[in-house]
Order: structure tokens, then C-alpha cells, then sequence
């Protein structure tokens, strides 16, 4: 995989991400050790849940926990064969439909490789990372624990 | 000796506080912990049970692993009650 070593970022973000300037980066960085597929996982909120308008996804963390969770992710991915980059940026903040909330970049070989860690790596992240969200609708705000247990916001 | 409390989600907003200090006897447990916690706030308990009837058991966390009621504290901990997340996509 050449002396550099692989290129590993876990994040907690406010902004989004420029993707075209992160895959560049990655791209660029890998090439030269024989590296030529990036996949790309981005997660984005959803406008209508349960045929109810979303106007808001508000994210928090735990952040140092969050990020140590999210960096033992990463490194279980490295370990997984030929994985050259690994790179996962969780956005926290009051979020709008259509707006980017988790972004999983992973560059390897064969490109199966990629795709497969790709989606192992959000599914890790949804189960064990400690970001929670709160929803806002229009029939309401619910608090989402878990994968989709919604408990009513009492004002 | 104190210990802090760290809360996210419902359980931060049944608290009114995303941290607290608490005030225990030297060799307090993780349970005798959250005795106190529930004494001063019922309404943490009441969410926290809720929440386990419905299958969502919260996780505590000291410093950074994992805990269970007879873990001994010590001055300084971080104590960090965490419900099922809900990140990611």
C-alpha cells in the first residue's frame, strides 16, 4: 500500500462537505499506491416521513464519545483488506430536508471491497455512534431512538 | 466527591441540563448514582423507565466504557446515560 499509510478522517460537522473536493483529495492521495475506486455514501433528510412533512432534523452528540466510536469504525474498516482511505463525517445541527447529514467515503480494492465497507460502515454508525436526532413535522416534534422508535416532544 | 453527569436527547431535556455535578459518598457505585439522580429528578426516572418498557434500555458509560450498577466511582468521573442512537442517515 506504499509508506504513507492509509488516510483515515471521522468528523462531527456543522457544514457540509465540499464531496467533489474530498474525493479529489482521497483520489489524489491514493493513486499513486495502485488504488483506483471511491465509493461514496451520502445521507441526506428525508422531507416526507409517514406521509408527513419534515421541516427539520436536529442531530447532537456526545462528541468525544461519538468521535472514539467513529474512529474505531474507521479502523475496523482499514483492517478489512486492501483499504486505502476511510473517511466518515457526521453533521450535527438543526438540518432542512434535502440537506446532507452523513457522509462515508471509502477508497479500496477491488471496488466491491469499497461498496461493501461503504454500507458496513453507516450501518455501524447508525447502531453505535451516539448521535441522537429530534424531528420536527408538521404534526409535531418527535425524539428518534434506535432506527425508528419516535416518542412525542412534550412542550 | 463529585462526579459529572452527561445527557443527551429526552433524557437532557427531562433534566433541563446537557450536565450535572453530582455530590457523592466516597465508594459510591454507579447505582447509588443514580439513586441520586432519580431522587432529584423523578421525571428522569419516569422517562428512563418508559423508555425500557418500550425495548430502548439506555447504556451508562464511565469515562468512556461501559458500566453496570456496581461499577465503584471516584472523584472526577464522567457518567454518561445514553438512550439507542438515532444517527447516520
Amino acid at each position: 500500500m506504499g509508506a504513507a499509510g492509509p488516510l483515515v478522517r471521522v468528523a462531527l460537522s456543522r457544514e457540509p462537505v465540499s464531496l467533489d473536493a474530498e474525493a479529489a483529495r482521497l483520489a489524489a492521495a491514493a493513486s499513486p499506491r495502485g488504488a483506483g475506486s471511491l465509493v461514496v455514501f451520502m445521507g441526506f433528510v428525508k422531507g416526507l416521513v409517514d406521509n408527513k412533512r419534515v421541516d427539520f432534523l436536529e442531530y447532537e452528540a456526545v462528541e468525544d464519545l461519538a468521535l472514539a466510536k467513529m474512529r474505531e469504525i474507521a479502523d475496523w474498516a482499514l483492517r478489512q483488506g486492501d483499504v486505502y482511505a476511510v473517511e466518515i463525517v457526521h453533521r450535527v445541527g438543526r438540518l432542512k430536508p434535502g440537506e446532507p447529514t452523513i457522509y462515508v467515503l471509502v477508497v479500496a480494492e477491488p471496488r466491491h471491497l469499497a461498496f461493501r465497507l461503504a454500507s458496513e460502515i453507516l450501518d455501524r454508525v447508525k447502531r453505535e455512534v451516539p448521535v441522537y436526532k429530534l424531528e420536527g413535522r408538521e404534526d409535531g416534534e418527535y425524539w428518534i431512538l434506535g432506527e425508528h422508535e419516535r416518542i412525542p416532544r412534550k412542550k | 466527591m463529585q462526579v459529572r453527569v452527561r445527557l443527551v436527547s429526552l433524557l437532557r431535556e427531562a433534566v433541563g441540563s446537557r450536565e450535572l455535578e453530582v455530590e457523592l459518598e466516597d465508594g459510591a457505585t454507579l447505582g447509588d448514582l443514580l439513586k441520586v439522580l432519580y431522587g432529584k429528578f423523578p421525571k428522569l426516572r419516569e422517562v428512563i423507565e418508559s423508555l425500557g418498557k418500550r425495548g430502548l434500555d439506555v447504556l451508562f458509560m464511565v469515562n468512556g466504557s461501559t458500566a453496570t450498577p456496581d461499577k465503584r466511582l471516584r472523584e472526577g468521573d464522567v457518567i454518561t446515560i445514553l438512550p439507542p442512537a438515532s444517527g447516520g442517515a
